[in-house]
């Protein structure tokens, strides 16, 4: 297996030009754009998408603080920055270019994946649930039916079954239970991706450095590792939440990312360990290389393969534990409406009402299944030892 | 073996003291004061500034934190603000609660995962193969409190309201005559209030189990000795359920013991819904009434069964495959 073309250590290989490049094989107009790359595309957007969502919602609770206008004006221009940076990092994957770059530098592993990826139908209807999913979250406020908050008449308009009027019911409130699936969709999507962006990155650190390191480093990361792993995680989730008597959303995604970092970390580990002896290490020690930047530029970009598996699978895990906490009572307050929130407040009327446990939890299990058949056609795609 | 075991435990000391001083620093460096429950508007504060002293809050933190460990090692986890009594007398019988519900949707878990994956493997990619992948999924993918309450809504109420033949108790552990019943009785009557948990809490394992019996059986059937075995005109039967079984066994059993934090972790969940009285509703009703030393205890109990269950699946391995020990 050869390493990513985009790892400086390894130059691109010139192809002979009588023969038609490898590229050629896969369908036309494609390029050397692989699917796992777009997935890591998909991934980012989401998580500046979520960024920019719960730090601007107009949704009651999400923001605790009044802000300062020097931080609000700050707040703007990262954000800015981010999109524009975002916008860059898109147009160098699709645009024209790519396809031209791709060309010149022949298979990368990623292409190969790709293809492999595309003839996987389950994984394509996993991918496919997902875009969806992100177009309905951008324009929830389009297709929604009603406000989460609107309330008609509270005695007249509670628990009304699925109608022409409204198409999943109404909950207790008289509120429309599609328009609050619809807004919790963004809600609970958001907590997905912004807790496993915080968790792979600080899973990925620290099993590089426990790897690369080895010796003590490595005894005492692991043994933390370990520590944390002995937990089970919604146990210390809510200890960690009640204790801190003070349930805004912030807090849950932080801890949420805080407890979900320890799998990616052995994972990059145990790639990482293997990695360190490899010629490319070698040769960019040798060269002089402060340890920092073999970290960064040799040796995590080689594990990015396992690391993007286990964020898909981890946004689907993190979804359902957040609508754990929520049914619990300890993670998104309503009335900020949560998938989990949702199913939590259904239960009360579970005989009078069955209508507004059911959806929410459908919607959950559609996008559970959803991310993880993603993360499995992935793993199947990217692992060579895998593929049929 | 006996120095491997050796080992393991010890090995284990430091990780035990690392779960309590993980769960005492958590508890006592976050915002808020376990002596605000007792604050009221007929409290003088000089009866809470005793209730501090009493509970040894006005005392620098190394000091609390060298006090509750020297205590809890000596197995004095204290007093429960709730229940009034000390937790040591309380623990017992909430952990067998637990212990029962876990080890039923355990052997529920590994009977019915191992018999999906090996008719999974035998049939491999036939329609009944790819059926069962996809529904595993969907169950691996449910939220157990949801699945929980349909299961509620279906088998408890609706089953009640059309007086179906199948129809279980939604909460509890025992039925309100428990007392009268003859032994048999009892225990059927608590199979019965275990029915609806211990699916709610098993189902998503099982379906876990059941990929890995898949891969499991996949791997050892296509090996040579299992054609040796058809080649001698041994019947299918016998083939699959003495010769592979035995060996795609070896790496099921480790899960016993990785499902343990699963388990325990949907414990907290299932046994809100079914209000079963274990470790998992202990902890989250403690935490709801600001019952610090209970929280305590109850998180370190739970965070002890993981090790131990990782301990025990380690074993295990070490018991079926000798190579481990030697290590």
């Amino acid at each position: 297996m050869r390493a990513s073309p985009h790892v400086e250590s390894v130059p691109p290989e010139p192809l002979p030009p009588a023969t038609p490049p490898p590229a050629a094989a896969a369908p036309a107009g494609r390029g050397g754009l692989g699917w796992s790359r777009f997935v890591w595309l998909l991934l980012a957007w989401g998580l500046v998408g979520s960024l920019a969502y719960l730090s601007r919602s107009p949704v009651k609770g999400t923001t605790t603080l009044p802000m300062h206008p020097v931080g609000v004006a700050l707040g703007w221009a990262t954000l800015a920055l981010v999109g524009v940076f975002m916008l860059w990092w898109t147009w160098r994957l699709v645009g024209p270019g790519a396809a031209r770059r791709a060309r010149t530098r022949g298979d990368s592993q990623w292409a190969i994946a790709g293809r492999h990826f595309r003839k996987n139908r389950l994984a394509m209807a996993g991918l496919v649930v997902m875009i969806l999913l992100y177009v309905i979250t951008l324009i929830t406020p389009l297709i929604a039916p009603y406000h989460p908050e609107y309330i008609r008449d509270m005695v007249l308009d509670q628990y009304l079954p699925p109608s022409s009027e409204h198409l999943l019911g109404t909950d207790k409130f008289g509120r429309d239970v599609l328009t609050r699936m619809l807004y919790g969709s963004r809600i609970s999507l958001s907590i997905g991706f912004i807790a496993v962006g915080i968790s792979i990155t600080l899973g990925t650190l620290v099993g590089a450095l426990s790897g690369y390191f080895g010796g003590w480093v490595d005894a005492v990361l692991m043994r933390f590792t370990d520590l944390m792993l002995s937990f089970p995680r919604l146990v210390l989730l809510i200890v960690v939440i009640a204790v801190f008597e003070n349930s805004s959303i912030f807090l849950v995604v932080v801890v949420l990312g805080l407890t979900g970092w320890m799998g990616t970390s052995r994972i990059v580990r145990g790639e990482v360990l293997s990695l360190r002896e490899r010629e490319f290490v070698q040769a960019a020690r040798a060269l002089g290389m402060s340890d920092f930047r073999i970290i960064m530029r040799h040796v995590i970009p080689n594990t990015m393969a396992p690391v993007i598996v286990s964020a898909t699978l981890g946004i689907g895990l993190t979804i359902l534990t957040e609508a754990s906490l929520s049914f619990l009572g300890l993670g998104v307050q309503p009335p900020t409406p949560s998938w989990g929130n949702m199913v939590a407040d259904g239960r009360d009327a579970l005989t009078a009402a069955w209508w507004i446990t059911t959806f929410p939890g459908l919607a959950i299990v559609l996008t559970v299944v959803a991310f993880n058949l993603l993360g499995d056609g992935l793993r199947d795609a990217l692992d060579p030892r895998l593929r049929t | 073996m006996l120095s491997y075991l050796l080992r393991r435990l010890l090995g284990a000391i430091p990780l035990l003291l690392g779960i309590l001083t993980l769960i005492f620093f958590v508890v006592h460096l976050a915002p808020g004061d376990p002596a605000t429950r007792f604050v009221g508007p007929n409290v003088p504060p000089e009866v809470v500034e005793q209730i501090r002293r009493n509970l040894g809050l006005d005392r620098p933190l190394h000091e609390q934190y060298v006090k509750w460990l020297w205590s809890f090692v000596r197995g004095d986890f204290g007093f429960s603000f709730t229940a009034g009594q000390p937790i040591v007398n309380l623990l017992p019988g909430i952990l067998w609660n637990t212990v029962q519900l876990t080890l039923v949707s355990m052997v529920m878990i590994f009977a019915i995962g191992m018999l999906i994956g090996i008719v999974q493997a035998v049939r491999q990619y036939s329609l009944a193969d790819n059926v069962l992948t996809f529904v595993a999924l969907f169950f691996y993918s449910m939220p157990s409190f949801w699945f929980a309450l349909m299961l509620v809504l279906v088998l408890s109420l609706k089953a009640g309201q059309n007086g179906w033949p199948i129809q279980f108790p939604a909460s509890g552990m025992m039925s309100v005559d428990y007392e009268y019943l003859p032994l048999g009785g009892k225990i059927v009557d608590r199979l019965r209030h275990l029915a609806l948990p211990a699916i709610a809490l098993g189902i998503g394992s099982a379906a876990g189990v059941a990929r890995y019996m898949r891969g499991a059986m996949l791997e050892v059937i296509h090996q040579d000795f299992i054609r040796t075995a058809r080649a001698k005109g041994l019947s299918e039967r016998r083939v699959i359920f003495k010769h592979a079984l035995r060996n795609a066994l070896i790496p099921i059993i480790t899960l016993l013991g990785l499902y343990l934090p699963f388990l325990l972790s949907g414990a907290v969940l299932v046994e809100t819904i079914f209000s079963w009285p274990g470790m998992g509703r202990a902890v989250v009703s403690a935490i709801l009434e600001r019952d610090y030393p209970m929280v305590m205890a109850g998180s370190f109990v739970i965070a002890a069964l993981v090790v131990l269950g990782n301990l025990l699946s380690d074993l295990l391995y070490a018991v079926v495959d000798p190579r481990i020990r030697n290590d």
